[in-house]
């Protein structure tokens, strides 16, 4: 066996970004292995089995339908009030697993990542890919819902599955921040959902924006939560497109969080296992 | 020869009180934090004074060679698994640097990511994709890996359903069928029934004879001795002493040993005895009549002692007391009683070839009368030898721990079915 492999194991790792990513490529059989054993695990034993992935945000919509439309009765403009609900649930359902689950993954992968070594970028990217899946067929249900009750279904629709990578995208830049953090500091994990709780309020999820005081609007809607979701109704739905001044900041911001993430990650994955 | 792994200047600082804790809570961060700003001294809190820094590693350098089977080796707390840790990439070093040239291969455990709800042949992809296979490189392997671990019969049942013995087994027949040019290993031999553990050593040997960079950790001296050709032993997180297995073994067992294979002695007046006798020198020798320090149980051991009588008319029996690790194996003399005359004289004693246990042996040199009794010398740790088993030895019925006893000799056994 000839070989040029040459490792050097140094105190702090000094790959670059690009380092990174040429290293989860490398390790992308492994990356699949892993998002397989996650989905066939999730449904291996439920009967209804994918039908679940549809079930989760119908019945999420259900209820704020009756909520919002039968018991407060708010003022619901141009689309039907479930299509917008379901758009919303969807996609926030989808980054609430890739932060929750991403930013959990090193704790609940610590068996693996004490054993074997591979690049530790790849385990928040398991539950974003995964996940993926589930947030395709919800949307495929919305086309659906939308058609069988002669609602209308702009033919961007096609894009729903770039929108989908692009919220996946920015869900793993924020596990990439929570999941060393978590790990080191168990106070991370268990203020998450509370935290993501108060941001899904602060978005237009199961009520429109309309219903925000006119003056704070425009800061309302610059949310990159809010962004992600009304770009996916948009595209879906063919609603109001997000402004352009929205959609920059959040390029913006995904590549900073990304940038920053990965460094975090970076400096803090060579002696994480001995602090899990 | 090349360079398979260097080590260079490899330190390793863990903090005691809060990675025994786990985690460190953010609250505990932030009081430090507000102390300081109120002016007091950081590192009051009770969080900081409980984090006290020790030295798992201390400064360890060593190289191994390409092709070379290397045992780490040492007690509980030496900083075995540690370097191992470091070795393998799992976690960074302090200070210090590792560099390691062509492809490694990580078993620390057997079986890590099987899932419980996926079937065998699930696993078998997915812990080969772990342990750093490619799918197509299982795919190849598939049938081998089946077929050595026995469960082909229940490939497609989910892994819950196995006893954790085929557990066991499947798993470490995908790893045995890891193929890296640096192999590390860590204790996963101790698993599964007797059977499929000698199945193991086997395939542990055919890989350690392949030409294969392969570093062992182990505390179990037997199984470093017959796999390891070089050993590493590691005391209080620094390199007590680096070699030749046996030799390394010999340091493990003795603490502070002095003697060796051979005594012998310049100066007249430096010799242990009277003005009867004096001992002039004895060695360990094996069957070609060479000095050595480690012999296999499968060939005789010989002692011999040269001795000087000073005066004529003595009855003068020569006697060797051999030990192990402080137990009293046996003490046997020349069976001969006659009046010798002046001169020097040596005595050759034979152990015969598969009697003594493994181990390292300590012997006492002895010339004594016996009526009355007079001893005349008695060197109590005048030499040392070692001796190494063979794991695959037919005696040892598939059993590859420590035999205890100081003797383990062929005793001749009946067996007959009475009804």
């Amino acid at each position: 066996m000839t070989s040029t492999t040459i490792k050097v194991i140094k105190p702090h790792s000094e790959r670059s970004f690009a380092e990174d990513l040429a290293d989860i490529w490398a390790h992308r059989e492994l990356l699949m292995v892993l998002v397989r054993r996650e989905i066939s695990v999730r449904y291996r034993q439920a009967v209804v089995g994918l039908l679940w992935v549809a079930l989760q945000p119908l019945l999420t919509t259900v209820i704020f339908t009756t909520v919002f439309v039968v018991f407060v009765r708010i003022p619901v403009q141009e689309q039907s009030y479930p299509l917008f609900a379901f758009a919303g649930i969807a996609v926030w359902q989808y980054f609430n697993r890739v932060v929750a689950e991403g930013g959990g993954s090193l704790v609940a992968n610590s068996a693996l990542i004490t054993k074997v070594s591979f690049p530790r970028l790849i385990i928040p990217l398991v539950s974003p890919l995964a996940a993926a899946l589930d947030s395709l067929i919800a949307i495929l249900v919305l086309v659906i819902i939308a058609k069988l009750i002669g609602a209308h279904v702009s033919w961007t629709a096609f894009f729903a599955p770039l929108v989908i990578a692009v919220v996946g995208l920015f869900g793993y830049a924020i596990a990439l921040w929570v999941a060393p953090m978590n790990a080191v500091y168990r106070d991370v994990g268990i203020a998450l959902p509370s935290i993501m709780q108060v941001l899904m309020y602060m978005s237009p999820i199961v009520y429109p924006a309309s219903l925000v005081p006119e003056g704070i609007r425009w800061l309302y809607e610059l949310n990159p939560i809010a962004v992600m979701v009304n770009t996916m109704r948009w595209v879906v739905l063919g609603t109001n497109a997000p402004s352009l001044i929205g959609i920059g900041m959040f390029g913006a911001l995904t590549v900073l969080l990304l940038w920053g993430g990965s460094g975090l990650f970076r400096r803090m994955e060579g002696n994480l296992i001995d602090r899990i | 020869m090349t360079k398979a792994i260097e080590v260079r200047g490899v330190s390793k600082e863990y903090f005691r009180g809060v990675h025994s804790a786990g985690h460190t809570r953010i609250a505990e961060m932030l009081i430090e934090w507000g102390r300081g700003l109120v002016g007091g001294k950081q590192g009051d809190s009770p969080a900081r004074r409980e984090a006290e820094p020790f030295w798992a590693l201390k400064d360890i350098s060593f190289t191994i060679e390409q092709g070379q089977v290397v045992g780490i080796i040492g007690h509980n707390g030496s900083g075995k698994s540690t370097l191992l840790k470091i070795i393998a990439q799992i976690t960074a070093p302090t200070t210090g640097e590792v560099q390691l040239n062509g492809r490694t291969g990580t078993l620390l455990e057997v079986g890590t990511g099987f899932h419980p709800e996926l079937s065998g042949r699930e696993n078998v992809f997915l812990n080969g994709a772990i342990l750093g296979m490619s799918r197509a490189e299982i795919a190849r392997k598939f049938d081998e890996i089946v077929d050595f671990s026995g469960v082909e019969a229940f490939i497609d049942t989910p892994v819950k359903r196995y006893s954790s013995g085929m557990q066991t087994r499947l798993a470490f027949s995908v790893a045995a069928h890891l193929d890296p040019e640096i192999l590390i290993v860590d204790e996963v031999l101790a698993v599964g029934d007797a059977e499929f553990q000698k199945k193991c050593l086997g395939k542990m040997r055919d890989v350690t004879s392949d030409g294969r960079t392969v570093v062992f950790v182990s505390h179990s001296m037997v199984t470093v001795t017959s796999l390891c050709s070089q050993c590493i032993l590691l005391e209080h997180g620094e390199i007590r002493a680096l070699g030749p297995s046996h030799k390394i073994a010999d340091l493990y067992f003795s603490e502070g040993a002095s003697s060796g294979p051979a005594l012998g002695y310049k100066e007249n007046a430096a010799r242990p005895g009277n003005n009867i006798v004096r001992l002039c020198g004895a060695r360990v020798v094996n069957s070609k009549f060479d000095e050595v320090d480690a012999i296999g149980r499968d060939e005789p051991v010989g002692i011999e002692m040269t001795f000087e009588v000073l005066q004529d008319g003595h009855r003068l029996v020569p006697n060797f007391h051999i030990f192990l690790q402080d137990q009293y194996a046996f003490v046997s003399s020349l069976p001969n009683n006659d009046v010798i005359s002046r001169g020097t004289y040596r005595s050759l004693m034979w152990i015969p070839p598969r009697f003594l246990n493994n181990g390292l042996f300590v012997v006492g040199v002895a010339v004594s009368s016996m009526s009355p009794v007079v001893i005349h010398f008695f060197e109590q740790d005048a030499l040392r030898f070692h001796v190494i088993d063979d794991l695959f030895d037919a005696s040892r019925n598939d059993y590859i721990q420590e035999f205890p006893g100081v003797v383990r000799p062929d005793l001749e056994w009946n067996f007959v079915r009475e009804r």
